[in-house]
């Protein structure tokens, strides 16, 4: 069994898990909801260990890395993030309709991964401008922050459909009254942003000492380098207009969401509709 | 809260504008207001970050013709003037960063004064005007006296919280207060002095940075490196030698096989004729000596010519005698044991003879290369011979003492090293490690307060106890749930061993 196999099954078992949260969401069977956490935990469990094994298949063939280097083992490690940030979240807050729209993203990259010809499943090794112990530091803290905002981006659309309804039904009917309440889903997105802040800002200043270590400059204003400051500078307006001017809700909602475009443009925009320094993933 | 601090502020302005300063003066103040405000700062962040796209999309500082090639001349002079080719570094952008470090710095200014005395100035003790103004507390009246209740309360605050202060006031009250978290308040400080010094560290570094690059040819040393936009050389003050360059490639399976795995120069740093330092560079492996740092960039063949000739000698008609010689073109060397010396006085690297008899070179790739050798004894020339490299059974001279045979020429390679200084860097650095702790303390940490008021009237006791944070509510009454279920227990204990009794 290689990790690539794994990969591919684990595709179909972020697609079921996807697909029992909508079940548990229209059905509103909590036994659905156990199975859909339970699915999506063992997911994670099977994707932890396909990651190791493709880390040593790595050695195997005599390149051994940690699998960050493509745009292949990025996608899978991206859901991974995903995954792993949604699944504390709906167990310290126990708002597992959350699932409905982040499990989606997971599901998307990897399909994205497994699926399209333009990616390549095959372990290659580093080239020597790769071969830095800030790729692992970089990657991770870089995709952590993706994960954040993609979970943020997917409480946000909840929180839109929830407040389009709130006032109109009279709370225990219809589905979106099964949604966690408004203030709840704000409260989430802000958290995940928050901490996708910070893991873009130690993404973005490990990115800049590596940077210097490689190219002898720590900002060349490379697009990967552009774009990921203007994330930054996305979501530090989020930030900002929570604090100076009061922006909850509806406003942050859409920010988070623009934010999430934003993020979007940085990993896929960047490597295939401009060029730059970041040209392999 | 925002609300208020607006209306605050319009009152402030209009109280101002009433006073009526010269109108410049009051243009002036406008103006410097609205970008103290901090409803500046969300625009402003926004701007920043739209017009960031432009240069992602414009290739940057591309040559005229290219432009001009590209978007006409008429868009090509509109994005000129707005400096789309090198937005970057325009004036308007820089001026955005600008605006924004003086509005993170008048926000700061004006709100650090609060911050400070919240810090510092705390009331330790929990009067009427904190409670009212705090906005979780619950009070418990028990019979006993204070007293009774004070060391647990204590107790209490320190086991599920922090370790308390206490006030003791004439009217015989006891005041608690504990926090937790209180350098959080400093976070956002942290992150925004944090900004300002990476600003400043670039700064520092466009004025005493500067970018070059150099070649060095293995075995070749250079004191100078060229900068870029810059046609002089820049002296560096000490010489780098390039020792050897060489690429490795990556074993095993077909896959990965010649895929390249290491370039590597090896450098020698030279200082007043001294050997200061030997260090392999390689990509992400630079060598730092006097501020200065050189990366690993490219490689290529030197001017052809450069490089080491390869030769084998044997002495007619002794096969065991043969040696192996290396010899620069224009270099000679002698045969062991012998008053011979063999010079190496030309290279072709495509060898043609003419309808004239003169040989050229086909091509200057190294198809057929052949090498001209002069034997000499003492200085004195007794013949001259070609060898070649692809017909190794051609030995020159057929009467001659010694068969020479070209085993190999080995060009030279140069290794190409970006060359930077950067005083600045080690500012930067810094300003990274304010803002991350800073973004850290903003986002993970509250600061977290907790007041505890013991009063003994009439052989009664009133407990308050009141609390607030400066964020994370939820966490915070979880915690304050916790405390509050603390104190009422102990309070139903005390009163139930008094029962007792």
């Amino acid at each position: 069994m290689t990790s690539s196999m794994l990969f591919s099954i684990i595709t179909f078992i972020y697609f079921l898990s996807m697909f029992l949260y909508l079940c548990y969401f229209a059905f509103r069977s909590r036994v659905m909801g156990v199975v859909a956490s339970s699915v999506t935990i063992s997911g994670l469990v099977i994707h932890t260990t396909a990651f190791f094994l493709r880390w040593v298949e790595s050695y195997r063939i005599g390149a051994g890395h940690a699998p960050m280097s493509n745009m292949y083992e990025s996608l899978v490690f991206f859901a991974w993030c995903i995954v792993l940030i949604y699944l504390i979240l709906e167990i310290k807050y126990k708002a597992r309709t959350m699932g409905v729209f982040v499990t989606p993203f997971a599901f998307l990259s990897m399909a994205y991964a497994s699926l399209s010809p333009n990616v390549s499943d095959r372990i290659e090794p580093l080239i020597p401008a790769l071969q830095s112990n800030w790729l692992i530091g970089h990657v991770l803290t870089c995709f952590l922050g993706y994960a954040g905002f993609a979970v943020s981006c997917g409480v946000s659309v909840m929180y839109l459909i929830r407040i389009r309804t709130e006032g109109k039904y009279s709370s225990g009917s219809g589905f979106v009254s099964y949604l966690p309440n408004s203030k709840l889903l704000d409260d989430l997105s802000y958290k995940s942003i928050a901490m996708g802040f910070f893991m873009l800002t130690l993404g973005i200043v490990t990115g800049a000492a590596w940077a210097n270590s490689a190219w002898g400059t720590y900002w060349s204003w490379d697009p990967k380098e552009t774009w990921s400051l203007i994330t930054w500078f996305v979501y530090a307006a989020f930030l900002h207009a929570r604090v100076t001017r009061g922006w909850r809700g509806k406003g942050a909602a859409v920010l988070s969401i623009f934010g999430f475009i934003a993020v979007l443009f940085t990993y896929f925009g960047v490597s295939y509709l401009l060029s730059g320094l970041h040209s392999y993933a | 809260m925002a609300k208020n601090r607006d209306m605050d502020e319009k009152i402030k302005k209009r109280k101002e504008s009433s006073r009526n300063p010269g109108l410049m003066k009051g243009v002036f103040k406008q103006v410097r207001d609205f970008f103290a405000s901090p409803r500046v700062t969300v625009p402003l962040l926004i701007l920043l970050a739209v017009t960031s796209i432009i240069g992602t999309l414009i290739e940057q500082n591309l040559s005229e013709e290219k432009y001009l090639r590209h978007f006409g001349i008429s868009v090509y002079h509109i994005f000129r003037v707005l400096g789309f080719f090198d937005v970057y570094h325009s004036v308007w952008y820089i001026c955005l960063f600008l605006l924004l470090t003086i509005n993170l710095l008048t926000c700061s200014f004006k709100r650090f004064p609060g911050t400070w005395k919240t810090f510092f100035h705390t009331s330790r003790e929990l009067d009427e005007v904190l409670i009212r103004a705090l906005p979780y507390k619950k009070s418990v009246t028990k019979r006993g006296l204070p007293e009774a209740f004070s060391e647990d309360c204590k107790g209490i605050l320190a086991r599920y919280f922090a370790k308390p202060v206490e006030t003791h006031q004439v009217d015989g009250g006891l005041h608690l207060y504990s926090e937790r978290g209180r350098f959080s308040r400093l976070g956002v400080y942290f992150a925004h002095l944090g900004i300002i010094v990476i600003f400043i560290g670039a700064l520092i570094g466009s004025i005493f940075g500067f970018k070059g690059y150099v070649n060095i040819v293995e075995g070749e040393s250079v004191g100078s490196i060229s900068l870029r936009g810059d046609s002089s050389p820049f002296e560096l003050g000490f010489q780098v030698r390039c020792d050897d360059f060489s690429v490795s490639y990556y074993p095993g399976k077909n896959s990965v096989k010649g895929i390249p795995k290491e370039y590597k120069s090896v450098l020698t740093v030279i200082e007043g004729g001294r050997n200061i330092l030997q260090k392999d560079v390689r990509v992400n492996h630079p060598l730092r000596y006097r501020g200065f740092s050189f990366y690993q960039s490219d490689y290529g063949t030197a001017t052809w010519g450069k490089g080491s000739l390869l030769l084998q000698v044997t002495p007619r008609g002794n096969e065991e005698e043969k040696r192996d010689y290396s010899v620069e073109l224009g270099g000679d060397f002698r045969i062991e044991g012998t008053p011979y010396t063999v010079r190496f006085t030309r290279l072709v690297p495509d060898f043609l003879m003419d309808a004239n008899g003169r040989v050229t070179s086909r091509s200057l790739k190294m198809n057929n290369p052949a090498a001209l050798l002069t034997l000499l004894r003492k200085e004195t020339p007794l013949y001259s011979t070609w060898v070649f490299r692809n017909f190794s059974d051609f030995h020159g001279k057929g009467d001659g003492d010694y068969q020479f045979t070209f085993v190999d020429f080995k060009s030279k390679e140069y290794t190409f090293l970006q060359v930077t200084k950067d005083p600045g860097v080690w500012v930067v650095w810094s300003g990274c490690a304010f803002l991350i702790c800073g973004v850290l303390s903003v986002f993970f940490f509250s600061h977290r307060r907790v007041w505890v008021r013991i009063i003994g009237k009439e052989e009664k006791t009133h407990i308050t106890l009141a609390g607030t944070t400066s964020k994370n509510r939820g966490s915070f009454e979880h915690k304050f749930e916790e405390l509050k279920e603390a104190i009422e227990t102990l309070c139903q204990n005390v009163v139930h061993n008094k029962q007792t009794k």
